[in-house]
């Protein structure tokens, strides 16, 4: 795969971190108060039960085996301070508080006949954060949203929204769900305003002033006593979220929800979207607009065919899935060296002189001391950043 | 579009919302109550009803019936008064309650509905509560305006109010009856037309099964009939007393008190069977059509 097209972002690291380091470093929560805890390894593809890890909390080692090294289970009987830096440097808060879990799919798959949808999926999203959910047309992401707000029976496994079996009390924890799946669905022979009003009832209704107040929010008071069949694709999409928005749910759960918005939409839409969770509110979304979920979202699982093949921090994806870019002053000689090297034959020049290569294990500072040992002292090492859409390509097969 | 900042002013922590029957109930009128051809409907059952009162207050044979028997020519104003409800109104819920369930499916609003925490079968219930009141508020009405039309016909045909006043007890008993009757055969067709919208999931499929539904009942009961003077056996015209809709259009006759003239002109099971028979034959058919209606909408994942 060519690498041409991808970003190398921010100065040069130091040569003596460790792989991790390196893809921690710098990186901070935008909220602080959403911290992970760390999961040994990815979890690619079904395994059985037992062997399957558990269920992880969005830190895997995207393309690096250190990531094992940090697991908090090793740093058990570590003094308290050491255990605040691995918690620091993994996101993760000291004593394994972190964000109560929102949404867990638990060995999820559904099967439409012989078709398999989703199978074995296990995925947690956290309070606080957006969560992107990302696939190919057909990987299960809408089966899956389905499933988690019980509008779909899995074939096995279960989903649990605030730590209740959908399922099963669906009437207790669906009310704390604001859902838009696929295409919004209103009536279209009501006018918007009374769209809100009729879904608002089941519940309840809602506090006077509500519906005034969400529909100046998506920017439909003018055209709020059209009939919907009037409405553009975009205004529908809007109302879909106003009516998604009506009970103040603590999770949204939204399938493209950036669907026939234009591009000032969808600016707005991650305005809002950022705001809600500023205020604390959970989203899980899925969209094909990876530039979007890029700018987005804090955490990112990619599904193919219905099975999970990547979840992580946007950061990981970037640090972790690129090659290393080396800045050193003889860098054709120290090209020459890394053909030499099995796992250097892919080594290149990049526009600006500087070298992209592979590194033994995978390790910055094995290829550190591969260069330093032979003379060619890098003046730096990194991973070269590539963008969502790349990585999301190249891991779903999609690459040309 | 402008996204305007939030504000904790219009999103406070509110109680905690929870699906209830009554605000699903709720729901569910306002859908009937913004959904423009229940109003059509019930214009145009308001419009064949002021008809029927122009004719009953011009046509001559109503005033012979009326100065000569006025039990006789109370009775012939009741009938077809009856039949005329039981028909439009039947027909109107057919249509209105097919539609109220089915278009949840057309448009994609039952997945928004279930995803929110309304159950199905709380979803069917109200939806049928809602149908049911809709059917109560249209025999009250249509009582309500039968009755004013009925004076003025009368008053207009003898001038003189005296006829209706000395009509005997029995009369009036029956004009309960005939609306216990109507009563019974709007909830019958509520049923029916949630059930077939529940079946096929589509606004005009279930429309048109509930619509057909009682045609198909009525021939399939003369059919039966016929075999029975083919065959010489009589397993087929006992087949038409479990019959739905020949049992409710005979319901009528077998409640009214002391009438010589048959109520209602459709067709009725070709063996006599006596009023409690006819009523458990329509409960059996209620409890029937309940439990395929709930099964049929928790039967399939919602996937449109």
């Amino acid at each position: 795969m060519q690498h041409s097209g991808g970003r190398y972002r921010g100065a040069p690291l130091p040569v003596n971190r460790t792989t991790r380091e390196l893809s921690s470093a710098g990186r901070s929560s935008p909220h602080p108060e959403v911290r992970e805890e760390p999961a040994p390894v990815a979890w690619v593809g079904p395994t059985s039960p037992e062997s399957r890890p558990k269920p992880d909390h969005g830190h895997v080692g995207i393309g690096d085996p250190s990531a094992q090294e940090l697991d908090p289970a090793a740093s058990e009987g570590q003094s308290p301070e050491t255990e605040a830096k691995v918690a620091t440097a993994m996101d993760h808060p000291p004593n394994g508080t972190g964000p109560p879990t929102v949404l867990a799919a638990h060995d999820l798959s559904k099967r439409f006949g012989s078709k398999v949808a989703v199978e074995h999926l296990n995925l947690e999203v956290h309070a606080g954060e957006i969560f992107g959910f990302l696939g190919p047309n057909g990987a299960g992401k809408t089966t899956t949203m389905r499933m988690a707000l019980g509008l779909i029976r899995p074939t096995s496994g279960w989903v649990e929204v605030f730590g209740q079996d959908v399922a099963r009390h669906g009437a207790a924890v669906l009310p704390k769900v604001g859902p838009l799946v696929e295409t919004p669905a209103l009536y279209l022979h009501l006018s918007g305003r009374d769209n809100l009003k009729v879904f608002a009832a089941p519940l309840g209704g809602v506090p006077p002033g509500r519906i005034e107040s969400l529909l100046e929010l998506v920017d439909l008071s003018e055209r709020q006593r059209d009939r919907v069949g009037t409405y553009s694709l975009g205004m529908r999409q809007r109302l879909g979220l106003a009516i998604s928005l009506l009970h103040n749910p603590e999770l949204l759960v939204l399938d493209e929800p950036a669907n026939g918005l234009d591009p000032a939409g969808i600016k707005s839409i991650r305005s809002l979207l950022r705001q809600l969770r500023d205020f604390g509110k959970t989203v899980f979304i899925s969209s094909h607009v990876l530039g979007e979920v890029e700018r987005l979202c804090d955490r990112v699982a990619i599904l193919r065919r219905g099975q999970l093949i990547q979840v992580g921090r946007i950061e990981e994806f970037r640090d972790s899935a690129g090659p290393f870019v080396v800045d050193v002053e003889d860098a054709q000689g120290a090209l020459d060296l890394l053909h030499c090297q099995p796992w250097g034959q892919s080594a290149r020049l990049d526009g600006q002189g500087r070298i992209l290569t592979e590194a033994p294990g995978g390790r910055g500072r094995e290829l550190n001391s591969v260069l330093s040992r032979a003379g060619f002292v890098p003046d730096g090492i990194g991973r070269q950043q590539r963008d969502l859409e790349e990585i999301f390509l190249e891991l779903t097969g999609d690459a040309q | 579009m402008t996204v305007r900042s939030l504000s904790f002013q219009v999103w406070p922590t509110s109680r905690l919302a929870r699906p209830t029957f009554k605000g699903a109930l709720r729901g569910e009128l306002s859908k009937l109550r913004l959904n423009r051809p229940t109003w059509v409907i019930t214009g145009l059952g308001l419009l064949f009803l002021t008809l029927m009162m122009v004719l009953y207050a011009t046509q001559p044979f109503y005033q012979t019936s009326f100065q000569n028997q006025p039990l006789t020519g109370f009775y012939d104003i009741l009938h077809p008064l009856q039949l005329f409800f039981a028909a439009g109104a039947g027909v109107a819920l057919l249509l209105t309650g097919s539609r109220l369930l089915a278009m949840e499916y057309d448009l994609g609003t039952i997945r928004v509905l279930l995803s929110r925490g309304t159950g199905r079968q709380q979803l069917l219930l109200a939806k049928i509560a809602a149908l049911s009141i809709y059917a109560l508020l249209l025999l009250v009405g249509f009582a309500v305006l039968a009755a004013i039309g009925t004076v003025v016909a009368v008053q207009h045909q003898t001038g003189s109010l005296p006829t209706l006043q000395g009509l005997p007890v029995v009369a009036w008993e029956n004009v309960g009856l005939a609306l216990l009757s109507c009563a019974i055969s709007e909830f019958s067709c509520v049923l029916l037309s949630v059930t077939m919208a529940a079946l096929l999931r589509s606004v005009a499929s279930g429309m048109v099964l509930a619509v057909v539904f009682f045609p198909v009942d009525n021939g399939l009961s003369m059919a039966l009939s016929q075999l029975t003077n083919l065959t010489k056996s009589h397993v087929w015209e006992n087949a038409t007393a479990f019959l739905y809709g020949p049992n409710l259009n005979h319901l009528p006759g077998l409640l009214a008190l002391h009438q010589s003239a048959s109520v209602g002109a459709l067709t009725t099971p070709a063996v006599r069977t006596s009023l409690p028979e006819t009523l458990i034959v329509i409960a059996a058919w209620w409890l029937f059509l309940l439990v395929v209606a709930m099964a049929s909408l928790g039967r399939h994942d919602v996937l449109n």
